[in-house]
């Protein structure tokens, strides 16, 4: 084996002593920053661009995961608006990188989400609906970067945002919503859309669907419950799961940092891959020893899912088959499709309220799918301990390929959506007419093992835990079935409409606070 | 010869210089070839790579995956009987007797060279064990039709109105269970589970068709019934419980002490994560059925030497899987449904290829996770030595790799994932053509199985319950 270095186990990098240098995105989904939009760029100018990026870096919106969290919050207050970045392959090239012979970027991140290999893996059907992508093709926008932004919303009555400061950087036919002075403007240059070196398209969130601590997602649906907790980067998290349901619960949800964070142990006790570029090792800089341009980066596997909201509002209505039994005769179709109730209560854990919403196994509580049914969405999305030979290796097997969401609701681009927006969303009242679908972000460090697994084995699989020919309820394309057990027999649904569309998605990698400022000067 | 290793074979034959173009060119006159026997499960055709620093065209291999009993040479004579045209139009190339050869004559040569070049296995695993083609289709053709069949005995029993239909708006065929949702918990009076069984057992047996599954299906080997262990004695109890509390101490240590052997210490591995374009588009193509695998690597030097440990080791496990792994799973990795190894070139190369469920990553996922001493006593014998493309647009080996080091032979080595998967990835060689006589999980298999058993039994509470879970969803 021809390997360039060995790195001792005592090397291995610490992820805790690395927060300053990795993007905070990996650390919090900014669920208190409840105003959000994402900005796709295409570079048109690599110059330009470049000198936006400094800027961008300069003002200090690009947020590191030492910026916020328990800790930071007790020392500092969290910053009231933050970015983060992430690079599609093609981004990367765009800014004049090249990659190491020896270290390049993975085939699935470099053939791109939006390329034709990936729609025969993944089980897409027909993509003519998309609008953009990270890989050039006709009639979608190619986006080179990804720019998720997040600022805080005030809650009194002159509607006055914090939060505009990215908008001053980014050329934008409209103003953003709700936007208005910031503290950060005046440490900008004014917006210019001709210096700016980018195309640029917008995706406005939705802050309606975000109350307090909860995210609802635009069918109605708590989201965001079953998250890892990933050490070094969720201790406070971690304490709190742990006194609540314990250490046997909290064991099956504590994912090694290097599942996310490149340059860090994984679940193998490896190193996750990092990729590098030409001239990374040659510049001066503070980032560890024997570091590649990867370290502390993540990829993202992004889609903008359209959600079809009045047609899965027709299911809230129709009760779920009960069973000779179980005495749950409340729960609705659209809670068995889900596999939760709408304010996130698993079903497995019936009748029963689980002190923690994540802490439950289904082999253990729900083994046949008699509750929450063996292809609903969130038991496909992550089957905890169901694959296995035994619970401990279908802990184990899950853990290999386990998604870091960050995805959050976005609005319709219809002006009367627009315009409540820009007056009143934010508001509980405005969720039903506002959110268009998510943009479901996933951060992985293994894109083959860890995303695309998912989505091809797990929710594409149209014979997932031996059911016959259904994939996902939600977002499945190739079958309109879908079945729940019982006793003494369960029942299939067919000609089930299609509730979710993709419209857009791509591959994008993060890097880390240093990669960023490296790209911003490569020449 | 253990019946496995014959069932699966690949004719390998040297210096193919046509390229790929005449094989995709073949491949309706050789499905219909193949899918003529009757018996054969897989097919595939491939061009491997010359062997490293030789200078010569690539080889032709043709992998060829039957039903248990056929004998090579048979199997053979079988399908030039049935597809002498697309096969002397593969291997007529070859031919360097009478151009003016009679048919009889061509049959004759084409018989004694495919013969000449076959190769049984000399390793290999069944997951679908003791089931033919014809077994295999006529059983999910049995679980097709009582699919259809449990639609309508439920639709003539005027089932209440189910929420499939209303949500689709369409009057969907949801079929439903045998609770009345107006009454609560009350069994319904329109069709009850139990009766539904029994309806479908009594619909199979007026079905002349299904004649054949009025008897269980013939199994070689000793299932695991769970009622046998229903009548286990007190006595087999308390014996197996006092063993356990033996054992238990000893067992915890040699965990621990295998948890430490399988350490892995971290190496930056490169080119990690690569797969070569044409082996994406070869697994998008079988996405949805059978995913397939090739993979050749170099036996390391002494190749002799090396070699005759290797094929010890494959024969163990041919014989293993054979008598132990009669579930479905070699060791605790599911979803393979054949697996051979040929160790070819004179001893210098070992062959791989797999006809498996799911995504290449998770199945390497279960290899490392379930079978890692199985996995590491096969490979440590081998080595990626830098070789060209078999030809253009196929993968060659740039940089030699070698295989992760291993602890006593049987720890650590596939543990290293990075390392592993990348050294399989580079070590991967697409097919040209393929072909697959159904497009079932080995969990579809498995369940009309399980059906045909539940309808062919007696009935009572226990197989009917059986006739319900096969076809719930």
């Amino acid at each position: 084996m021809t390997t360039d270095a060995a790195i001792s186990i005592e090397s291995a990098q610490n992820v805790a002593g690395q927060l300053h240098d990795i993007q905070a995105l990996l650390r919090t989904g900014f669920v208190s920053h409840r105003a959000s939009c994402y900005w796709l760029l295409r570079v048109v100018d690599v110059s330009k661009a470049r000198a936006w990026l400094q800027r961008l870096l300069a003002s200090g919106l690009v947020t590191s995961a030492a910026q916020v969290g328990a800790r930071a919050a007790q020392a500092l207050p969290a910053p009231s608006e933050a970015v983060a970045l992430a690079f599609s392959y093609r981004g990367l090239l765009a800014f004049g990188a090249q990659e190491h012979s020896h270290f390049p970027f993975p085939s699935a991140f470099v053939s791109g989400l939006g390329s034709e290999t990936r729609r025969r893996l993944l089980r897409d059907d027909s993509r003519e609906q998309w609008r953009w992508s990270d890989s050039p093709q006709p009639s979608r926008f190619e986006a080179h970067l990804l720019l998720a932004h997040y600022w805080d919303i005030a809650t009194s009555s002159n509607d006055s945002d914090a939060g505009a400061a990215l908008a001053k950087l980014l050329p934008s036919a409209q103003p953003l919503p709700s936007m208005q002075s910031t503290p950060l403007q005046t440490l900008l240059p004014p917006p210019d859309a001709a210096d700016s070196g980018f195309e640029v398209r917008r995706i406005d969130g939705c802050p309606s669907y975000l109350q307090g601590d909860s995210v609802t997602e635009p069918f109605g649906f708590a989201d965001g419950i079953g998250q890892p907790l990933v050490e070094g980067l969720h201790q406070g998290r971690i304490a709190r799961a742990q006194n609540v349901s314990g250490d046997a619960p909290l064991h099956d949800r504590l994912v090694a940092p290097g599942e996310f964070v490149l340059g860090h142990r994984n679940q193998y006790g490896e190193l996750a891959y990092c990729p590098d570029l030409i001239g990374w090792q040659a510049q001066p800089r503070v980032a560890p020893f024997g570091s590649r341009f990867g370290l502390n980066g993540s990829y993202l596997a992004v889609r903008q899912i359209e959600q079809n909201v009045a047609a899965f509002r027709r299911l809230y209505d129709v009760p779920a088959a009960p069973d000779i039994g179980c005495p749950f005769h409340d729960l609705t179709l659209a809670e068995k499709l889900l596999g939760r109730r709408k304010d996130g209560q698993p079903l497995a854990w019936l009748p029963q309220q689980p002190s923690d919403p994540d802490a439950f196994r289904y082999r253990v509580n729900d083994p046949y799918g008699f509750q929450c049914p063996r292809g609903a969405h969130v038991r496909r999305a992550n089957p905890r301990d169901t694959l296995g030979h035994d619970v401990d290796s279908g802990i184990e097997s899950s853990k290999l390929h386990r998604l870091l969401r960050r995805g959050r609701p976005y609005r319709q681009e219809n002006p009367a959506c627009q315009q409540a927006g820009s007056k009143s969303c934010g508001e509980a009242a405005h969720q039903d007419n506002c959110g268009a679908g998510i943009m479901f972000i996933a951060c992985n460090a293994d894109l083959d093992r860890q995303y695309e697994f998912v989505q091809q084995r797990w929710l594409g699989n149209l014979k997932f835990a031996d059911l016959h020919d259904e994939d996902d309820p939600i977002v499945g394309v190739a079958s309109n079935a879908f079945s729940t057990q019982g006793l003494p027999l369960g029942e299939r649904h067919s000609n089930l409409e299609q509730f979710t569309q993709t419209v857009g998605g791509g591959y994008f990698f993060a890097p880390s606070i240093t990669a960023l400022h490296f790209l911003s000067k490569l020449h | 010869m253990n019946p496995a290793r014959e069932q699966m074979l690949v004719i390998l034959t040297p210096n193919w210089r046509a390229g790929a173009a005449p094989l995709r060119a073949l491949k309706a006159d050789l499905d219909a070839c193949l899918l003529s026997t009757e018996g054969i499960h897989f097919a595939s055709l491939a061009l491997l790579p010359p062997l490293p620093g030789a200078n010569s065209a690539p080889s032709l291999m043709f992998e060829i995956v039957s039903d248990e009993g056929f004998r090579s040479h048979h199997l053979i004579e079988l399908l030039v009987r049935l597809g002498f045209e697309p096969l002397w139009t593969l291997y007529g190339v070859y031919h360097d007797g009478d151009a003016m050869a009679s048919v009889a004559e061509r049959h004759v040569w084409l018989c004694d060279f495919l013969c000449r070049h076959c190769s049984n296995a000399t390793g290999c695993f069944v997951g679908a064990r003791d089931r033919s083609v014809q077994q295999i289709q006529q059983e999910n053709e049995l679980f097709q039709q009582v699919q259809r069949q449990r639609a309508t005995l439920a639709a003539r029993a005027r089932i209440t109105p189910l929420p499939g239909s209303l949500a689709s708006g369409s009057g969907g065929n949801s079929v439903g269970n045998s609770v009345s949702n107006s009454v609560g918990n009350s069994v319904s009076n329109l069709i009850s589970a139990e009766s539904l069984a029994r309806e479908l057992a009594r619909w199979r047996v007026c079905q002349r068709q299904f004649d054949w599954a009025a008897q269980p299906a013939l199994q070689s080997y000793w299932p695991a019934r769970a009622a046998s262990k229903k009548k286990s004695s007190f006595i087999v109890a308390v014996f197996k419980l006092l063993i356990g509390a033996v054992l238990a101490a000893p067992l915890a240590q040699w965990r621990r002490f295998e948890r430490w052997q399988n350490r892995v210490d971290p190496v930056e591995v490169p080119r990690a994560q690569q797969v070569h374009d044409s082996i994406d588009a070869c697994e998008a193509e079988q996405v949805a059925g059978t995913a397939h695998m090739i993979s050749l690597t170099e036996i390391r030097a002494p190749y002799q030497w090396n070699a005759f440990w290797l094929t010890l080791v494959l024969r163990l496990i041919a014989l293993l899987g054979r008598v132990f792994a009669t579930q479905g799973r070699l060791g605790n990795a599911p979803g393979i449904k054949f697996g051979h190894w040929h160790i070819i070139d004179g001893n210098r190369r070992l062959l791989f290829c797999s006809n498996y469920d799911g995504s290449f990553g998770g199945y390497l996922d279960d290899f490392i996770n379930h079978v890692p001493r199985g996995l590491n006593l096969v490979w440590r014998w081998t080595e990626l030595q830098p070789r060209l493309a078999a030809v253009s647009g196929q993968p060659d080996v740039a940089i030699a790799r070698a295989f992760p080091p291993t602890r006593f032979g049987i720890w650590a080595g596939v543990k290293y994932e990075q390392w592993f998967k990348s050294y399989a990835r580079d070590s991967m060689v697409p097919h040209v053509y393929r072909f697959q006589a159904y497009r079932l999980t080995l969990a579809d298999i498995e369940r009309a199985t399980r059906l045909r058993n539940a309808l062919a039994a007696p009935r009572n509470e226990s197989s009917d319950d059986q006739v319900l879970r096969a076809i719930e969803s």
